[in-house]
């Protein structure tokens, strides 16, 4: 369990890393098109810290990083804000019940998010009178297959970030292991 | 830093809850952007610009030096296409005064058509892949309104502003989901409905959509605004028919459109802020 400050200390620490993956989604990855889609870097950066936190710490966090991207991105509204503690819930179950923390776990954990996200785009379609299901899914699969690679590059980003900020804890967890 | 987060952070905390509450409050009250995404954009702007600037910097050096062969072939097309419009504009010339007289005749009101333009510098395009829309450098501090309608030099219609800041705006194209338009085939006067659609809006299409089962369209028919209720000036072209094809019913056909503009070439764009139609 970690201290007051060290939470403050741990969360500010994976806003400065998510700030940096947002600096090279704007300064770097939007300018190019690849297969007919832009890098869209956002889903991976609400689930890849899910997989180390669990579900509620990363909910939490995905939730913060939802309301970032509905103040910055337009014609978004409330969507990210209420889909992306959906994909931090789902990376948090998958990261404490079926994977271990990995690239791998961010790597199905991204896709996850992605066929949230586009599932959610699509359903907001349909409300809004437009049928596009399969053209939303070819364009979630696109994105999720030009992200991947920038995307597997975040596990170690939050991985240092976690264990930089569980240091004692995983001192404590050891010791408690192997004994004094 | 740890040991200010350990005697202040829960005040942190707490300033940062009342700050929250109050720009959500803010949000409700405002009638543009809201306060926060109206804060990030205006932070965000000069950066915008400035690599906006560089970009262009280097794609105007990288387009100074492509061949010229092009260019003086597209040259010679445009002298003919002048020397057509300048007999096109003869005979305006005469038609102008014949339709002045007719109307003294008649005692009808003169045509007039007044816009007032802001120009404006694309700051940015397209951020996701889901919406189609670009980012003024100009805002609600220029008098851009949301709802104002956005066209390029040659007065075709790029989009509708949907949200507006103090120094920014962004405009959802023509192409976009959102973007639903009152208009008008030029040659058959058919009336209906220009509106994005997501499976085309990747090609950059659109469709015109309610058009009467009987239409006669032709593949580049030009379709502008109908102006129809007020909300956007008539005579604003979107683009051209590109083909016409029944609906599921069958009761009902519609056409895809192909926009006059080319959204990638923008850099820079009109927003009209007010207009005066009197036909």
């Amino acid at each position: 369990m970690l201290a007051r400050n060290e939470t403050i200390f741990k969360w500010a620490l994976y806003a400065a890393a998510a700030f940096a993956c947002l600096l090279i989604q704007w300064a770097v990855l939007q300018r190019f098109t690849i297969w007919g889609v832009i890098p869209f870097l956002y889903p991976a950066v609400a689930a890849v810290p899910a997989t180390f936190e669990g579900p509620a710490a990363g909910s939490a966090f995905a939730l913060g990083m939802g309301v970032v991207c509905d103040l910055i991105l337009p014609g978004s509204d409330c969507f990210y804000t209420l889909v992306f503690p959906l994909a931090g819930l789902c990376a948090g179950l998958l990261s404490r019940s079926v994977l271990r923390s990995s690239m791998l776990c961010a790597l199905v954990s991204t896709a996850a998010a992605f066929a949230l996200t586009g599932f959610g785009g699509c359903l907001e379609l349909w409300l809004h009178g437009q049928s596009a299901w399969q053209a939303g899914a070819y364009l979630t699969l696109r994105e999720f297959c030009v992200t991947a690679p920038p995307a597997l590059l975040l596990s170690p980003l939050f991985r240092a970030v976690y264990q930089r900020t569980h240091r004692d804890e995983r001192a404590a967890e050891q010791r408690r292991f192997y004994g004094p | 830093m740890k040991d200010f987060l350990k005697h202040h952070g829960l005040w942190v905390l707490f300033a940062a809850a009342v700050i929250a509450v109050a720009l959500a409050v803010m949000s409700l009250l405002s009638n543009t952007s809201s306060p926060l995404v109206n804060a990030a954009n205006v932070l965000a702007s000069p950066f915008r610009s400035a690599y906006t600037a560089v970009a262009t910097w280097f794609n105007d050096k990288q387009n100074y030096y492509k061949d010229t062969t092009a260019l003086e072939e597209e040259n010679a097309a445009l002298r003919r296409r002048i020397a057509e419009m300048e007999e096109e504009v003869r005979q305006a010339e005469s038609d102008r005064a014949e339709n002045a007289r007719l109307r003294e005749l008649l005692n009808l009101t003169e045509q007039r058509r007044e816009f007032t333009y802001e120009a404006a510098y694309i700051t940015e395009h397209a951020v996701t892949n889901w919406t189609s829309s670009l980012t003024l450098n100009k805002g609600t501090a220029h008098g851009i309104a949301v709802g104002d309608c956005v066209v390029d030099e040659t007065h075709a219609l790029v989009g509708v502003v949907s949200v507006a800041g103090t120094n920014w705006c962004t405009v959802l194209t023509i192409v976009d989901t959102d973007t639903s338009l009152g208009a008008q085939v030029f040659r058959t006067k058919d009336l209906g409905l220009a509106q994005g659609d997501f499976s085309l809006m990747e090609e950059e299409r659109l469709r015109l959509d309610y058009l009467p089962a009987d239409c006669q369209l032709l593949a580049g028919d030009l379709v502008e605004t109908s102006g129809l209720g007020g909300f956007y000036p008539s005579g604003l072209v979107i683009g051209s028919v590109e083909s016409v094809q029944m609906d599921d019913s069958g009761a009902a056909s519609y056409a895809i459109l192909a926009p006059q503009v080319d959204f990638d070439e923008l850099t820079e764009v009109f927003v009209i802020k007010d207009f005066d139609i009197v036909t």
